[in-house]
């Protein structure tokens, strides 16, 4: 299972996948497209890092046995003390960072990238102090191209109906009837154009 | 070489196809929209040949369209109706929706075309005023996709605006001059009910509503314990509103839910009118059409129901379709042939630089 969800209130479009994903929509890629174009798409890449795709599964046989695993070999004691150690690092961590780019704004060679960069690593800081150290992300409109979504949409179409046999042509009700739009048509032409 | 211009109306219920032909004249096709599926035997296959049934095989199953479909459900029992779309659009429920469109598209429309200068116009409905939670831009894009697929470039229009192009409301404005392609277009369909306002046939305003034809049979089942196809077959051959038979319960009811239908149409629309602040100061025409249109009288009882309404506009005339089940589809064959004429006059343009 390789399951992906839209993030956004508009549909996002992976092109190099060929998937056109709604609003807030769930999708398990393995049951569409092989995983290892999955895993190759740029586009898919790209929309994950920017957060608009969040991949909510992804699993093999194999790496399902190992989380299964790991998850019956760790003691909870033990993970909260993880957890406090890595909390720790990153706090230390944090604090000699700001001290270097004090130490740098103090001197000639400041500048505005800094003064941005330690207002971010300040707030990042005092998040990390009340114990929220997730990142929020606003949704963000992603515009479609017109002629992409209906190619995709083809393509769709193409695979849905491939190996489909016809038995002969089917049968309509056939009716043959006046003329009588050559009227309008000039009409309409003269007083609109052709739009 | 001579490039095909089609018209396309994808019903609730019945598929269309309008092109010209070689005498000038212009041949409808059209189908019930809907299908069953069989189970792939031998003996299925035998009854599909000897009946002269046409199906698609898709693995081990046969899918049969149209009419057909109507008579196979009808000897086998077990095997169910199945509509690919629904309320004007893919029927989300319906996993063989897909298949089955594009096959019917596919068997009209012939091979698919190398050159891609053939074009085809098909409707879709205008927002829906009623139900938010319905929108077009899946069924839209999906039967694009059905048409591209088979190279075809594509004019979409809203469904009310297919019925202006092919009735000419006029409107006579302040001075006295004649303004054509002006005024309320309303398709009556199974599925939904679509309506918009043009001027000059420039739309103003295309919006639908949820309930149709569909919805009164529904209603009427529900009333009088009759199935619903009955009453659809009622509606069809017997209803006359020049002359209803108070003592018929159908028909009876048939007739107050058309004219709650009219009344719920005329006042939803009447609101949308308001928000636009549409500047319409003389008479508007009305035109009606679609298959829940053709009831003999049923332009006299919208005239009815609509002289009892306090609507924002004043009506100059009511206009019933003189062929209500095809006036949405010659709609789209006008707009088809004056888009294909435009793109020809751009490529001419091109050409001279």
């Amino acid at each position: 299972m390789f399951f992906i969800v839209n993030k956004t209130k508009r549909e996002i479009v992976i092109s190099d996948l060929s998937v056109a994903m709604g609003p807030r929509q769930a999708m398990d890629l393995d049951r569409f497209i092989d995983r290892k174009k999955s895993e190759r798409s740029k586009d898919l890449d790209t929309a994950i890092k920017r957060g608009f795709v969040n991949v909510r599964q992804k699993t093999n046989e194999e790496s399902s046995l190992v989380i299964k695993q790991i998850k019956e070999e760790i003691d909870p004691k033990q993970m909260d003390k993880f957890k406090k150690d890595i909390n720790n690092e990153i706090k230390n961590q944090f604090s000699s960072l700001k001290k270097d780019l004090l130490n740098a704004k103090g001197s000639n060679n400041s500048n505005v990238d800094n003064s941005e960069l330690l207002e971010k690593l300040a707030s990042l800081i005092q998040n990390n102090k009340n114990g929220d150290l997730s990142v929020k992300s606003e949704d963000e409109e992603v515009p479609i191209n017109g002629d992409v979504l209906s190619s995709i949409h083809a393509k769709t179409v193409d695979r849905q109906i491939k190996n489909t046999e016809i038995s002969s042509n089917v049968s309509y009700e056939e009716k043959e009837v006046q003329n009588d739009i050559d009227q309008n048509i000039s009409e309409l032409e003269d007083l609109i154009g052709s739009n | 070489m001579v490039h095909r211009i089609c018209a396309s109306d994808p019903g609730t219920m019945f598929f269309q196809f309008a092109e010209k032909n070689k005498n000038g004249k212009i041949d409808i096709k059209t189908i019930r929209n809907c299908f069953v599926e069989l189970e792939s035997s031998d003996d299925n296959e035998e009854i599909l040949n000897q009946n002269n049934w046409q199906y698609v095989r898709d693995g081990k199953k046969y899918f049969v369209f149209g009419s057909d479909a109507m008579q196979i459900s009808m000897m086998f029992p077990k095997t169910s109706l199945r509509r690919p779309m629904q309320n004007g659009v893919l029927n989300k429920g319906e996993n063989k929706k897909m298949l089955v469109i594009a096959k019917m598209i596919e068997s009209y429309l012939g091979e698919k075309s190398l050159d891609g200068e053939n074009l085809v116009c098909f409707c879709v409905s205008g927002e829906c005023i009623d139900n938010k939670n319905i929108d077009n831009i899946f069924h839209q894009a999906r039967m694009e996709g059905i048409f591209k697929n088979l190279g075809w470039k594509t004019k979409v229009i809203s469904e009310g605006m297919a019925v202006v192009l092919n009735m000419r409301p006029v409107l006579i404005e302040k001075d006295g001059k004649e303004a054509p392609y002006s005024g309320i277009g309303i398709s009556f369909g199974s599925g939904r009910t679509n309506i918009s306002l043009a001027f000059k046939g420039m739309p103003i305003l295309s919006k639908s509503l949820e309930i149709g034809g569909d919805w009164i049979d529904k209603k009427v089942s529900e009333q009088t314990d009759f199935p619903q196809s009955i009453i659809t077959n009622i509606k069809e051959t017997k209803l006359d509103f020049n002359n209803i038979d108070y003592d018929n319960d159908a028909i009876f009811a048939l007739t107050s839910y058309y004219s709650y239908l009219i009344k719920y149409v005329f006042n939803k629309f009447a609101e949308e009118f308001q928000k636009v602040k549409s500047q319409f100061e003389t008479p508007i025409d009305i035109c009606l059409a679609g298959g829940t249109s053709c009831p003999p009288g049923f332009r006299d009882k919208v005239e009815e129901v609509v002289r009892e309404l306090d609507l924002p506009f004043k009506i100059k005339d009511i206009i019933q379709s003189k062929d209500p089940r095809n006036s949405v589809v010659k709609g789209l064959l006008t707009q088809a042939i004056i888009t294909q004429k435009k793109l020809e006059k751009e490529k001419a343009k091109e050409k001279e630089f």
